[in-house]
């Protein structure tokens, strides 16, 4: 992804008047174009504040907003809130406007003709998944998790570069909420656009977030890194307690199997002959020889029916019980292996061709790094 | 949510059955009378409760009824508009400036409870018969007005008012595209209750010789003709019920979004 800054915040501070305390430090944060960025912390903490003041729903008491280079006050608000989409906890579906009619807000307010206001309705309602029925119903008749599509579908209505969301899925139950994480990440796969997220669910923001922003009482801006990085490696206590006790089993649904250093493990190609064979168990421990035909994986034989063999067309293959694919994550490649009962997995990539093995040792090591 | 905009239905579902009460207990009433004063005709016989030759004999009569039921109309219609109108702006200005909302909810309430005899006679030494009735009919309806007014437009859900800044809709659109039409529920029923408490006070006004349904009670109550008070009675009531059939209608039309909802 490109390095280039979408939003940039430097030196924005909020504090109320009569307050005892401000409610957001000094604070400097940028947002790089594409990626989304998840803001979270205790309550309290300003990430909310912090997401209202980048479409002005709250102003800045010092310091300086910028979206792609300008000033955020240098547009009129109405007209700067519509270049960004806005997607919040109780979704706000205007309740006397059918469905259409919500994710026609901004194209309408923007004065796009009917027909082409039509057409990008349509084209929403398939990218959010929501079934072209319901497009005529109103907002009450919907399930909750449909609401929220429907939120989504009115933020990005008008094509707008940046999305504000405000756990934006803080209010539908666990099982909707996993698979509208997933369709987000889906959707933002192919648009792109740049993401500030707020959430008090640590999971969610490791789940979503390209970088995560940790931020305490106050604004107080603790960390701002990548998942994994965050995981590895939280700077202080506060950051510590905040991402949780499991922090290794959380990394390990956010490492691919990719990432590891795979190593072949032991296996010979079928091409090269018993001989070669022999060499390679020569140079490993281990119970089992795996072989490859093709670029592709065999399966496994004991090592003692290897030593004994008079050639490798002898031999008769275990198919392999642990496969998994090198875009899956550690933790399914765990569930692989302990399922399986065999101590290494197989790698395969998409098209099947052999990748390397994985183990219990990798896992733990790729976890240590 | 949702149930917000619903109770204003219960509750004058609930108000009518009050109504439906009352208006047969008076038909009973004038039926019990009529049947005792057959029975009792040494001294009742002479006034009965209806006679029916006055409504079905009287050639006069029709056009009378008319005319007396329309200037109770006119003397519903105007000031409620005017009301609806004057409580608008206040509760315009009550909601910009919230400082501003108790003094003008107090000043209403004040209004309402002048009796409105008193504000006849006062008003009259000032203006015409017809003008003092109309201003002192308006005053009384401001506090029920201006209270559903600021309740209706309170009551839209803050997160949909945080959509529409969010989106981009300004501070005038906002109100006119989003808040009006979610406080339409409850500020009909604030002109409903208006418009039936009207229909009532209208009739007092006939003290002031404006005619209106009122004046056929007095001249029946003084000239003891019963007749003329049941009819006129009976005709007030009937107005009431329609004006409120008619503001129960105009809701349903504009609120098609309020009666839909899931597996309803």
């Amino acid at each position: 992804m490109s390095a280039e800054v979408a939003i940039s915040l430097s030196g924005v501070t909020k504090r109320y008047a009569g307050a005892a305390t401000v409610a957001v430090e000094p604070l400097d944060l940028d947002v790089e174009r594409g990626h989304v960025v998840v803001l979270i912390g205790p309550s309290g903490c300003g990430k909310t504040t912090t997401l209202r003041m980048i479409n002005r729903l709250i102003e800045p008491t010092a310091g300086t907003i910028t979206i792609d280079g300008t000033d955020i006050r240098d547009r009129p608000v109405t007209e700067l809130r519509r270049g960004i989409g806005y997607v919040i906890q109780q979704v706000g579906l205007f309740p006397h406007r059918t469905i259409a009619q919500n994710i026609a807000t901004v194209p309408t307010l923007l004065g796009w003709d009917k027909r082409k206001v039509r057409d990008r309705v349509d084209e929403l309602a398939d990218l959010v998944g929501l079934d072209p029925e319901l497009l005529r119903r109103y907002p009450s008749e919907l399930s909750g998790g449909q609401q929220q599509r429907v939120g989504v579908a009115r933020a990005l209505a008008a094509d707008p570069p940046v999305l504000l969301m405000d756990e934006p899925f803080g209010a539908v139950d666990p099982i909707v909420r996993a698979r509208l994480q997933a369709e987000l990440l889906a959707l933002q796969a192919r648009v792109h656009k740049t993401i500030v997220l707020v959430t008090h669910d640590i999971d969610e923001a490791i789940a979503l977030g390209d970088r995560v922003a940790v931020l305490n009482v106050g604004g107080v801006l603790e960390q701002y890194a990548a998942p994994d990085d965050l995981l590895a490696a939280p700077v202080n206590d506060f950051v510590g307690q905040f991402l949780g006790h499991e922090r290794s089993i959380k990394r390990l649904s956010l490492a691919r199997v990719a990432n590891l250093a795979l190593d072949g493990g032991l296996v010979a190609d079928v091409e090269a002959g018993i001989d070669a064979a022999r060499a390679v168990l020569a140079k490993g421990h281990g119970a089992w020889l795996g072989l490859i035909e093709g670029g592709r994986f065999a399966g496994w034989v004991p090592v003692d029916e290897v030593e004994a063999a008079g050639s490798i067309a002898e031999l008769e293959p275990e198919p392999a019980a642990a496969v998994v694919r090198a875009d899956s994550t550690l933790r399914e490649a765990l569930e692989v292996i302990l399922t399986s009962r065999s101590s290494t997995a197989v790698v395969v990539d998409e098209h099947g061709t052999f990748g390397g093995t994985v183990t219990l040792e990798a896992i733990r090591e790729g976890l240590t790094r | 949510m949702t149930t917000a905009f619903r109770e204003p239905h219960a509750r004058s579902r609930r108000r009518w059955w009050w109504l439906a009460l009352a208006v047969a207990g008076a038909a009973f009433a004038a039926w019990a009378k009529v049947r005792i004063s057959h029975l009792d005709t040494s001294t009742q016989a002479t006034n009965p409760i209806i006679r029916w030759e006055y409504l079905f004999k009287r050639p006069e009569t029709r056009s009378e009824l008319w005319t007396r039921t329309t200037e109770h109309l006119q003397l519903t219609v105007v000031p409620v508009a005017l009301g609806l109108l004057i409580s608008s702006m206040l509760a315009a200005i009550g909601l910009r400036f919230r400082w501003l909302l108790t003094p003008i909810t107090l000043l209403s309430g004040f209004l309402y409870t002048i009796p409105s005899l008193a504000l006849f006679g006062v008003l009259v030494t000032y203006t015409t018969n017809w003008t003092a009735a109309v201003v002192a009919l308006t005053s009384y309806t401001l506090l029920i007005l201006v209270r559903n007014i600021v309740a209706g437009i309170d009551g839209v859900p803050s997160a949909v008012t945080d959509a529409a800044d969010g989106l981009g809709m300004g501070r005038v659109r906002r109100l006119i595209s989003v808040e009006l039409p979610l406080a339409l529920p409850v500020i009909l029923t604030g002109v409903r209750v208006a418009t039936v408490t009207t229909v009532g006070l209208v009739g007092i006004s006939s003290v002031i010789q404006l005619g209106g349904l009122g004046s056929l009670i007095f001249t029946g109550y003084n000239s003891s003709y019963p007749t003329k008070m049941v009819i006129g009675a009976g005709l007030s009531v009937l107005l009431a019920v329609a004006l409120d059939l008619v503001l129960r209608l105009v809701e349903r039309l504009t609120t098609p979004w309020a009666r839909r909802r899931v597996g309803a």
